[in-house]
């Protein structure tokens, strides 16, 4: 699969603070990445870096197959929204559209009133982006990002703010961009639950540092509701649960996990046989997969 | 070509929003209406009967009532008032960029960076030369309403030439307080180097060095101040444009933003 964005070594300082630190990051076309990290971990200086605004120490940004720093950059391909910078305040919702037609150019007014559309701002259009809510704000600068129809969307916190039912024809929207339309999506988000729901690949940024990414099958894998069994004799009762054809794995001490939401859901019955054939559990415990305690296992001190 | 037209429209589109649109028209106008007003005062003493003190503080200003005098004072309220008004217009539009933080939203567009700086710059100077013809027209309209003495059509083209040349000298030190809204990323910085630059104008006026200091210099070319003026001091002013100009450019494309 072709790649959208490529990052290879990035490294950037601000005076003594290393903000990034010999980055890479490869981002195939058509699927949507999510970037998630701590405030100050490195998300915006990335998202920045991609988007030409700061220049790296070391390290080449690729997009769409152009070096961003050799070339007049493949903007007109490109559509972005940073945090905190939607619109102009002072301009309705159609004159911001209007200004970013005419920078990015090829954009017609039907393509405006069909985004317009998209976003759900059709009825606000004549409103003034200072008196817009900071969900209709945030789609605002969806609209502006995806005016032109670009392949690459690259959004910053595009989620911050809108309400839930927003929320989900913005995922719906996301999706269909990337399935229908075959766009590369790079999503930062703190939802973290939300960011699960649609991320292709999310990738855990710390200090600088990009230290884990989940693939699609991984973040189902942790996201599916599990049981786990507590077995002191565990070895005869994973080798047990396997030959029944559970996907059944090991854990640190005795315990044994299985991802199964069906199990999770009603335990008795395989308890009931384990208990039958003598590998009695001392604890069951039912778990539901968490993102929010992924992330923040991953960062603790004692991971990192 | 066609970028640079479209994003000069995108310019206009976001400048006719904005407050300072009307009140760098207001302000340009202050000016010459005070002269109009005085002249009108001096021409015609019964107007002011009722408010002498208008009528003593334009008594005080020493000046005879006719096109010469009259021409005068609006070419100095354009030296002194344009340099505030330009140099506050230009402080805007850059600076407000970065306090409204939308100067993000064209940076990573298929129109360049240079392009839709030199398209502010375009709309600054257009907007500019509409304010200097508004006065123009005003100064003339009302000069002849108040019925002034001793019309001479080439005193007419002689101060009309005046009037464009400061203009052009202001327009020269529009570039360095733009590069200081950039560098300084709001509008404080350059109002702070705009009040700077307009009290070491006076202070070295005084002095006797003004022609050594560009912010001064339009007021001595207007006869603010009585300096004889050389070539190389109007060259001052350009190049002190032409860095501002380059500063501006190459901050933008430069610097981590």
């Amino acid at each position: 699969m072709s790649l959208a964005l490529e990052l290879s070594h990035i490294q950037k300082s601000f005076g003594s603070t290393l903000a990034l630190k010999r980055l890479d990051l490869q981002i195939p076309r058509g699927t949507l990445f999510g970037l998630v990290g701590l405030n100050g971990a490195g998300k915006t200086t990335l998202i920045r870096i991609l988007l030409g605004m700061i220049q790296p120490d070391y390290g080449s940004v690729t997009i769409l197959g152009q070096n961003i720093r050799n070339t007049k950059g493949p903007w007109s391909q490109v559509g972005y929204l940073l945090a905190g910078s939607q619109g102009y305040p002072r301009l309705t919702v159609l004159e911001n559209l209007k200004v970013a037609a005419r920078w990015r150019g090829g954009a017609t007014s039907q393509h405006i009133q069909d985004t317009l559309e998209w976003v759900q701002l059709t009825r606000e259009q004549y409103t003034l982006a200072s008196q817009l809510s900071t969900g209709n704000m945030q789609r605002l600068g969806l609209a502006t990002a995806m005016l032109t129809r670009p392949d690459v969307l690259i959004l910053d916190e595009p989620i911050n703010g809108v309400d839930p039912k927003g929320v989900l024809d913005i995922r719906q929207l996301f999706l269909r961009l990337t399935k229908e339309y075959g766009t590369t999506i790079l999503l930062s988000s703190h939802i973290l639950d939300e960011l699960s729901r649609v991320a292709d690949t999310i990738g855990v940024i710390h200090q600088g540092e990009m230290i884990q990414t989940f693939s699609r099958k991984e973040l189902d894998a942790f996201l599916t509701p599990s049981l786990r069994l507590h077995i002191p004799d565990w070895q005869p009762a994973l080798d047990f649960l396997q030959g029944r054809g559970y996907s059944a794995i090991h854990q640190e001490g005795s315990w044994i996990l299985l991802h199964d939401p069906v199990l999770a859901a009603e335990p008795r019955t395989l308890i009931q046989e384990l208990c039958l054939h003598h590998h009695t559990p001392t604890r069951v415990t039912a778990e539901h997969g968490d993102m929010t305690q992924i992330f923040l296992d991953l960062i603790s001190p004692a991971h990192v | 070509m066609t970028s640079i037209i479209s994003a000069c429209t995108a310019e206009w589109i976001k400048m006719k929003r904005q407050p300072i649109l009307w009140i760098s028209f207001i302000a340009m106008m202050i000016g010459p209406l005070m002269g109009i007003l005085f002249m009108g005062i001096l021409r015609h003493p019964e107007w002011a009967e009722k408010t002498p003190l208008l009528s003593d503080k334009a008594n005080a200003m020493a000046i005879e009532v006719n096109w010469d005098s009259y021409f005068m004072v609006q070419l100095q309220a354009l030296a002194v008032g344009g340099t505030l008004i330009l140099g506050f217009i230009s402080a805007w539009i850059f600076g407000r960029e970065y306090a409204d933080r939308t100067h993000t939203l064209w940076l990573s567009v298929p129109t360049s960076r240079s392009k839709i700086i030199t398209s502010k710059l375009v709309v600054l100077t257009l907007w500019s030369v509409l304010l200097v013809s508004l006065q123009i027209l005003t100064t003339v309209i009302c000069g002849q309403f108040l019925g002034l003495p001793a019309w001479d059509p080439g005193n007419l083209l002689a101060w009309v030439t005046g009037m464009w040349t400061t203009f052009i000298l202001l327009w020269f030190l529009c570039f360095p307080i733009a590069w200081m809204a950039s560098r300084g990323r709001g509008y404080m910085a350059p109002l702070g180097m705009l009040v700077l630059a307009i009290v070491f104008a006076q202070l070295l006026g005084v002095l006797g060095l003004g022609g050594w200091f560009p912010w001064s210099i339009p007021a001595i070319h207007a006869g603010m101040i009585e300096q004889e003026i050389h070539w190389y001091q109007y060259l001052l002013v350009a190049v002190t444009g032409l860095a501002g100009m380059v500063g501006l450019f190459t901050w933008w494309n430069q610097t981590d933003q």
